[in-house]
């Protein structure tokens, strides 16, 4: 089965070229009031000083993104961006800060490749600043149909189950959770593009896995973000990883493109 | 990478229970509390921004798959990581 690359069939959400410079501005003033009605006083603070930051390093773009831009803060919740342009400090910033850094080479080669967090960024992040890469790369997934590859995330999960393994093994709850939560994100990203289904913030992707037919890995995942699961809980969501289809058993039972 | 930042946090919970310093399973307060413990005088650097670095870096290796983008290599952040499990094993 095919799970990635270049598909000839509508995809959902990007439609518009965004050819057009008014329609352009008015998406940019839409992020920004977005991205402000969705954060605290203090992640305003938090993200004015990102962008004030990124504009010192000459960063070509950056946007808010995750489950802030989607106004699906969980407990769990990092407040995450992204940032074209070369890495510059952020560990002195307060609270759950999460910055992906990459340059323009990286954003091209991420998305061609069939990254999905690129897209992410462009289908539903709140754009903060772009020097043109944002409004190019939106334009090359209407123009070039490009669809993220699953199998790339498909890649990263053994090793990941491996970590949750040895993290269970040695009792240690909350690293344990952690890592869980991690690989059962992959895992859930990876379906749901099997399944031609964009995969929105962590705290809405269990929600989205029922609508697809994977129940165990959505309820799994629900816990991992909701709750805090004894080890033995943990040790059973390692399982539905391992035995209940997996990754691979999952693929083939997503339903076909639509 | 993984275990040094796991070894790191679970040190600094074990270090902030004891002196009633709040973590709660958030990796933010986590690193915070490494900064605290170090402006009370029981920890002799301010080890927050390396959590921090940490968490970052690891989330880039699962996530994007990535290499990690440290300022410092393992082995000298191991080093910094001994001396903060040193610490919490100190008290215990």
């Amino acid at each position: 089965m095919t799970t990635g690359g270049r598909i000839a069939t509508a995809l959902p959400t990007v439609a518009e070229p965004w050819a057009d410079d008014r329609q352009w501005s008015e998406k940019l003033v839409g992020d920004r009031l977005r991205a402000d009605a969705n954060q605290t006083s203090t992640q305003r603070e938090i993200t004015g000083e990102i962008v004030r930051r990124a504009a010192e390093a000459g960063a070509a773009a950056v946007a808010l993104t995750g489950s802030t831009a989607r106004n699906r803060r969980s407990e769990s919740s990092d407040l995450d961006y992204h940032v074209v342009g070369r890495r510059f400090k952020t560990n002195d910033l307060p609270g759950e800060v999460d910055v992906y850094f990459g340059n323009s080479d990286r954003f091209w080669s991420k998305l061609r490749e069939g990254d999905d967090f690129v897209q992410w960024t462009l289908r539903f992040g709140c754009i903060l600043s772009d020097d043109g890469i944002f409004r190019a790369g939106l334009r090359a997934i209407s123009v070039e149909l490009i669809w993220p590859i699953a199998e790339a995330k498909l890649a990263r999960l053994p090793d990941m189950q491996r970590l949750a393994q040895r993290l269970l093994e040695m009792d240690d709850r909350d690293a344990a959770q952690d890592q869980l939560r991690a690989t059962l994100t992959t895992l859930a990203r990876a379906l749901l593009l099997a399944a031609r289904v964009f995969p929105l913030a962590r705290v809405e992707l269990p929600e989205q896995l029922r609508r697809v037919g994977h129940e165990p890995v959505a309820d799994a995942l629900a816990e991992t973000i909701h709750s805090q699961p004894s080890l033995s809980t943990l040790h059973a969501m390692l399982g539905t990883l391992t035995t209940a289809g997996g990754v691979e058993g999952g693929l083939e039972r997503s339903p076909p493109p639509t | 990478m993984n275990a040094l930042f796991y070894a790191a946090e679970a040190a600094v919970v074990a270090l902030a229970d004891r002196h009633d310093i709040a973590t709660e399973r958030r990796h933010g307060l986590k690193a915070e509390a490494a900064t605290e413990l170090y402006t009370r005088g029981l920890l002799v650097e301010d080890l927050g921004p390396l959590l921090r670095d940490l968490n970052q870096a690891r989330k880039d290796v699962w996530y994007e798959g990535d290499e990690p983008d440290l300022d410092e290599t393992l082995e000298e952040i191991l080093h910094r990581v001994e001396s903060l499990v040193d610490a919490a094993e100190a008290g215990s």
